[in-house]
Formats: C-alpha cells, structure tokens, sequence
C-alpha cells in the first residue's frame, strides 16, 4: 500500500511540473462591452492603448455608442503602450487589437510588416482637411495614408531658468553656452540618436530609406555636416554641460545644476514643479555653421491610431479611429493627457493658445523633421558617436570626421 | 530483469529486434508492417492490437488533414503572404478585408513539431512489429496471449519510470526542445530585419550567416566578423577574471576568517553574507546608478576636488574593470561561504605534520590547501566558468554594454557575446544572426568544459582522495 502511495505522489509530482510549466498563459485585460439583446451581431473592436490613456478611451468609446445608437458594439480594451504595439502585433497579428495607438516613427516598419491598414483616399482627404500638414506627413509613407494623427507630442525643445537665461541667450546656442557654468549647466543627452541627430538635420543632412530597406543618409558628411558635429563635439567639452537620462535633468534643475535642458513636453510637470514659476520654454537655439547661424531642426514624432490589417471590420474600426482622433477627442486628450493636438481646429483653440509649453512645442515642430525615414539601424551607432563626444577629452577634427564616417558606414551597411 | 523466458532477448536494441522480427515473422509480421497490431489482434492480444491499428489510423489522417499541407512547404517556407478574403463598402467604394496566409516562422515551427510527432510514429510502429513477432512466439509455442490489463500493470511496476516521466519528457519536448529546434534552425534562414513577418517571407540560406561571422579577410567600416572576434575575446577575459579572481580573492577571505587568532568570526561570516542577501539585479542596478555619470560616487568626486570618472561612458578599459571589480563584490561572498565549509574540512593533522616538517604558511598553502580545494571544486569552477561566459545579468544590468563605440557592429566596449546577440535580436531583428552566434556560443561552452572537466583531477582521480 506505501508503495503504491509513492508511486502515485510520484506521478502526480510529475504531472504538477509539467501544468506548472504550461500554466503560463497570457493575461489579458478587458472589460466586456454592453450585452445585446438585439439581432444583430454586436460589432467586436478590441482597442489597444497605453495604461494611462485606458480610461480615456473607455470614454471615448461610450461616447462613439451613444453617437451610433443605431448599432451595437462590442469594445473590448487591452494595455500595449505605443513602443510596444509592433512586437505584439507581429507575435500574432491575426489575434491582435483591431485598433491600436502607435508612434509614427514606426509606421514604415509597420506597413513593411503588413500591419497597417490603408486608409482610403477619400477618408484620408478629410484627415488631410482637419490636421497639420506635418501630422499627415508623419503618418504617410509613398504618398498612402497609413494613420489617424492623435496627438503631436514627440519633439523636444528648450526648457530654461528665467533667472539665469532671458530671451535673448537662447536665441543661439553660443549665448546659452556664454551663460552656463559648471555649477549651472545646460543638459542635452548629445548620446542619444533622437537628439544627436538635430545637428546633422541642421546642416542640412536628410534621410531616406532605399527599395532594399537599407537607411540612406544624404549630406551627412558634407563640411557643413562636419562642422555641425564638431558644433555638439564642443558642446560636449564644455564645462557647463551635462548629459544623461531624464532623472539626471529632473535632478539637476531640482538641486539647480541645470538652469536650461533640451527635452520633451513629459518632463513639464515635474520641472515647472521644480522651478516655481521660473519655468520658460523656447524653441531649440541656432547654431553656427561656418558664419552662419542656423536654427536647429529637431526629429518631429507624432502618434496617431492605427487599424489592423486583418481586421475582420475595417470599415467599423476606421469609422472608431476618425472618431477618437477628431476634434472633440483632441482636446479631451489635451485636458486628460496634456497632449498637444494634431486638428487645425484644436490647434486654434485659446486653452491651447494660451499653453507655452505647447507653444514652443508647436513652434519647434515647425522646424521638425519626419522620423518616418529612421530605421532601427540609425540608434545604436549613433549612440556610439554621441559617446564618443561625450568622453572626456575632446576629438580632433580628423578623428571626428572618422567617427562620423564609421557611423554612416554602419547605419547604411 | 527480463522475465519473458521465449522471444527476442530484452537487452536487444529495438533496431536490432525489428531486423529480427522481419528476417523471421513471416508472413503475418509483414503484414502487421503495413496494418499496425493486426497480428496481436490474430494472436489474441486484441486490445492492444487495436490500438496500434488506431494510432496508425490517427497517424495517417494527422498527415493527410495537418501535417502534409505544412510539410510541403518546409521546402520554401512559405510563398503567399498577404491574401485577400473578402470586401466591404465604404463611402461607395469597396475596400478589402486582408488575411495572411503563409507565416514562415510558423510553418518552420509546426514542421520541428510534426518532425516529433513522426519519429514518435516511426518508434510505435517499431514496437509495434516486434510486439507482433512476439506475440506470434508466444502463441507458437502454445502459451496464452499477455492480457491487456496485466500489459498495464506492468506501468506500476517493471516499467514505472515510463509512467512517471511521460508528462515531464512531454513538458521538455514541448516547452524546451522543440523550441530549441526551430532557433537552431532560424540560422540557416535570411530571417532578419528586411524578411519580418506577417506581411514577408523569409527562406533557407545555407551557410552563408556563418560565412559573414568568419569572414575574416572581410573590408570595409565594421565587420561583423571583427566585432565577433574582439567580443569573443573580452568574453574570455571577462569569464576568466570574473571566475578566478572571484575564486582566489574568496578563498583567501575565507582562510583570513578562519584563522586562528582572528575574533568575532561568526560576526564577520555573517557581515559578508548579508550581501548574499540582496538580490544580485538590486545590487546591480544600483551600483549602475551609483556609478553613473552624475552618480553619487562622481557627485562626490567633484566636491572633493577630483576630476569624474566615466565609469561606463568613458574608454574601455575603465568599463571593463569596472564591471570585473563590481562582480567580484557580487561573487566574493558566495566562494568564502563555500570554501569555509571546505576549509574546515581539511584534516588538522595534514597542517601540524607539515608544520613539524618546517613547512612555512606558503608552503602549506601551495601544498595542502590548493590542492585539496581544486580537487574538491573544479566540477564547480568550470560551471562558474561556463556561467560566466554567458553572464547576461551582469553585464546586461550595470553597464548595458556600455561604452558604445564605432568600431564594433552593433555592439559597446564590455558587451559579452550573448549581450550582443540579444541586442542584435531584439534590437536589431537579425534573428538569424543571432542564432547562428547562440550556436557558436554552445559549441564554444560545451567543448571548453568537456575538455577541462575530463582533464580535471576530479575526474581522473575520482577514488583516490578520500
């Protein structure tokens, strides 16, 4: 009878390892959506958004059921933030959200993957109507339509300490570097591709991608380009500078050791807190290239909805991404989020007017250039020059046109 | 032990009993290759004869439905993408509802998979034949059929380890070695950046990913197979200190401790092993923060009147030492609390006949100790070894890699090669490469330490030092 004990432990030990092993299975969170009673198949849309935005879009879509009572809809919701959406969409797209929040730097990778549904002409020439000519460029590749523009919030541009800086210094960036010390820098995360690449863009360098889906790199190592790169070279070397991450800034202009930054509307809350009412924001500074000041062009990003390419409902799921992109939906955005709006009309409203950090977002977005063409081989060597410039003693001339040829070679190999 | 007093001997290999079964079965084993279990339901074994009959039944139809619409594909892994399977109106205009028909990685998957469930079909039929050869003696020889139910009861006895490792060996095949398969294989594909699915196709490419890694005569800004060489070269070095230093550094601590002479020796014991404490990532992270750029150590340096370090952004030699010191403050406090117990188990008497000898402490040490502790710890020391080789942890979480450099591929200063692998794949999708650099890291691992372990005196001396 022991024995027989022991061997029936023995098996059900076995068989636990092994549910135990395959117990793994994927979470995912929804809230069902209202029960018909009626004929009618209810209208299934699962929406992915970011964890933050999960209550927004609840509103917006009961706000859409109340605005259609004519059908029933079955919503569904799903946490994926927008850096995540093209892993999970290309892991099984048959079974992914039909509308989704992405980042436009991701639409060419996405419509190279099939994921994004094309938007039909004459829907894309509404959208064209009601947002900034450089929202619809950001979600346009080869001249199709592939998003619903929702919010034009990814670009940076120049927080300052009034105290320090006046309007005048940060006009350029040799009159913010005549200001800034070793005890009251200037924060710029120069090893980073995001923001390194503003000095290649100012030079007039641009980018391309080939039929092959190789990164090409126009004017990148022209003199004016190399002229750029020694611009952030000697910024770099500058006593009053500092780089790093986004807690390094939050810090530095908390404890005062950073009195002006180049970053992005997500760290406004957090700085205008630190610095009391001395908050300004600017557009980014000129820069001089050979005799001539240039402004500085910063990579503009945009996010906007996208719907499935195998959705089982495209016409439902476009209708629903018109619908939470419009203009009511923007400024709900603007209020819930604090999100700058992509819609003409929204644009115009006085509380965004009256906003200055959207202000000066919207200003530098005028002198933004699409990341659209940036594929995932531009970061990491662009990284590795930022890196280099950052080291401690400053790079030669000849060693930084090398660098920057090293750089170019890899992004375009 | 074999009870079966008629029929092939059990200790036969199943191939070796199937030749014997076909050579002289006869006209029914024949049969029975072609209909599984028809000769056990001839001879009387009629439940089990059935169920072959079945299996073979479930096999053929799992090929016809499945597997054969799969298997024909394997060749090419796909040729149409995108399909559409439907339309709908919208604003006057018909617009389409896609599908994605062919998915390459998936019909790779599903191949490793049906590859399984055929071997597994191949070992049945097998048993099948000889179970009816057998069978066939039996009845030969005027002996009744083996019942079904006293067949199953051999499951809780002479054959209770088949019963008690189905459903582990299951959960390895299915969530280890399948898997495992199909990576090996990704590196005999283009599946990279350029062939993602669902919207693209990738294909089988031969060699030519292990051509471009050992392409050494390759020009041009940054080679693959340049990278490759220098991060396999820092990978050795880094296994190397992060194993010996470790070891050396924590037997000497342990030998302090356990001195004679030395007070409060619990209390130090114990002081050391608080930083076992720690989660090793919390320990990690947090030296990465304190050694950041505008980390405290540097805060502090600049207050003092020093010049910050660049611990992780500077040069690379700064990195490298930076992350071998830390390991050693990570790894020390493991070796001192196992050689400890080592140390106390070397018989005193070795040390006071020595030290009658005139032998001085070095001597001792060189003498006894060593000796005795690689004895005891090789086994241990290659898997430390072989750990740190691929010692993601470490260097993922301080220095991430860190600092990038131009002249490597993709790559930073102290990446290993399985950091870098995991960048080239999630980073940069080139999953072929990858793989092929996971295989290279395996052939690398599983001969580095079958060659020491087999050299080790652990192994050649295994009776003598009792």
């Amino acid at each position: 009878m022991k024995k027989f004990l022991t061997k029936v432990l023995g098996i059900a030990l076995s068989a636990i390892t092994v549910l135990g092993v395959a117990a793994c299975d994927e979470n995912k969170d929804s809230t069902g959506g209202k029960e018909s009673g009626e004929k009618n198949p209810p209208i299934e849309l699962l929406v992915w958004g970011a964890q933050d935005d999960q209550f927004m879009l609840g509103e917006m879509a009961a706000a859409y059921e109340a605005a259609n009572p004519d059908k029933t809809y079955n919503f569904k919701f799903g946490v994926v933030g927008e850096p995540d959406v093209i892993s999970k969409l290309s892991t099984d797209i048959a079974t992914s959200a039909d509308v989704f929040s992405f980042p436009s730097d991701q639409l060419r990778d996405m419509v190279n993957q099939g994921m994004l549904y094309e938007v039909p002409s004459n829907l894309a020439g509404a959208l064209a109507q009601a947002n900034t000519p450089a929202s619809m460029t950001a979600v346009s590749l080869n001249d199709k339509v592939y998003g619903f523009p929702s919010t034009a919030d990814n670009t940076y541009f120049l927080f300052y300490d009034d105290r320090v800086l006046n309007e005048q210094d940060v006009q350029t960036m040799d009159g913010i570097l005549s200001k800034v010390s070793a005890s009251q820098r200037f924060f710029m995360d120069i090893s980073n591709g995001w923001y390194l690449a503003s000095f290649f863009l100012t030079a007039g360098g641009t980018m391309e991608v080939s039929e092959d889906g190789k990164q090409i790199l126009n004017g990148w190592a022209t003199d004016d380009a190399i002229a750029a790169a020694n611009v952030a070279n000697g910024i770099a070397s500058h006593a009053g500078f500092v780089t790093g991450d986004d807690e390094v800034l939050k810090t530095g202009f908390s404890d005062g050791s950073i009195v002006c930054g180049v970053t992005g509307i997500w760290n406004k809350d957090f700085i205008e807190k630190a610095l009391d009412g001395h908050l300004k924001f600017a557009k980014l500074p000129t820069i001089k290239i050979g005799e001539e000041e240039k402004q500085m062009i910063s990579f503009g990003g945009f996010k906007a909805i996208g719907v499935n390419k195998t959705t089982k409902n495209p016409v439902e799921a476009m209708k629903f991404a018109q619908f939470i992109t419009n203009y009511e939906n923007q400024m709900m955005r603007y209020e819930v989020r604090g999100f700058a709006p992509t819609n003409v009309q929204a644009a115009a409203n006085e509380k965004i007017l009256n906003d200055k950090a959207i202000a000066a977002l919207s200003l530098q977005m005028q002198y933004s250039y699409p990341q659209t063409n940036v594929i995932s081989t531009f970061w990491t060597p662009a990284e590795a020059l930022g890196t280099e410039m950052e080291k401690k003693t400053i790079l030669t001339l000849e060693d930084l046109i090398e660098q920057v040829e090293l750089m170019i070679a890899t992004i375009t190999g | 032990m074999a009870t079966t007093t008629i029929g092939v001997k059990k200790k036969t290999s199943l191939f070796a009993q199937l030749w014997e079964s076909i050579c002289k079965g006869g006209v029914l084993v024949w049969l029975s290759c072609l209909f599984m279990g028809l000769g056990l339901i001839l001879k009387g074994q009629v439940i089990k004869g059935i169920i072959y009959l079945l299996v073979e039944v479930a096999f053929v139809l799992f090929i016809v439905l499945f597997a054969g619409y799969y298997l024909g594909l394997l060749g090419s892994l796909g040729t149409v993408a995108e399909i559409i399977v439907g339309y709908e109106e919208f604003f006057g205009d018909l617009i389409p509802i896609y599908a994605y028909k062919h998915n390459s990685f998936q019909i790779l998957l599903f191949n490793v998979l049906i590859f399984g469930v055929i071997f597994f079909f191949v070992y049945l039929w097998m048993r099948s034949v000889v179970d009816c050869y057998k069978a066939k003696l039996r009845a030969d020889a005027g002996e009744p059929p083996i019942s079904f139910t006293s067949e199953l009861k051999t499951y809780l006895n002479s054959n209770f380890h088949v019963t008690i490792l189905a459903l582990p060996t299951i959960g390895v095949l299915a969530f280890t070695v399948f898997p495992l398969i199909t990576m090996i294989l990704l590196a005999f594909t283009n599946f990279d950046r350029a062939h993602l699915p669902p919207a693209n196709l990738f294909t089988w490419n031969g060699f030519s990913i292990f051509k471009e890694i050992f392409n050494f005569g390759a020009t041009g800004a940054v080679s693959i197979s340049a990278t490759f060489t220098r991060i396999l070269i820092w990978t050795i070095i880094w296994a190397i200190c992060a194993t010996f230093l470790n070891y050396i550094f924590g037997m000497i601590l342990a030998l302090l401790i356990n001195k004679k002479g030395i007070r409060f020796k619990k209390m130090w014991r114990t002081i050391f092993v608080t930083t076992i404490a720690v989660p090793q990532f919390v320990t990690l992270l947090l030296m990465s923060k304190i050694l950041a750029d505008e980390g405290i150590v540097n805060q502090l340096l600049i207050q003092w009147g020093f010049e910050p370090i660049k611990f992780f952004t500077g040069s690379g030699l700064t990195a490298k030492i930076t992350v071998i010191v830390i390991n050693l403050w990570v790894g020390i406090p493991y070796t001192m609390l196992m050689t400890t117990g080592i140390l106390m188990n070397i018989p005193a008497s070795l040390y006071e006949s020595a030290k009658i000898d005139g032998a001085s402490p070095f001597i001792m040490f060189v003498k006894i100790t060593m000796p005795y502790m690689l004895f005891v710890t090789t086994p241990y020391l290659i898997t430390q070894f072989i750990g740190n080789l691929n010692n993601f942890n470490v260097i993922y979480l301080l220095s991430g890699g860190n600092p990038l450099t131009s002249s490597l591929y993709y790559a930073g200063e102290t990446d290993l090669l399985i950091t870098w692998l995991y960048k080239l794949s999630l980073n940069q999708q080139m999953y072929n490469l990858a793989s092929a650099i996971g295989i290279l890291m395996f052939v690398i691992s599983a001969s580095l330490s079958l060659i020491t372990y087999n050299m080790s005196a652990s192994v050649k001396r295994e009776e003598e030092f009792q």
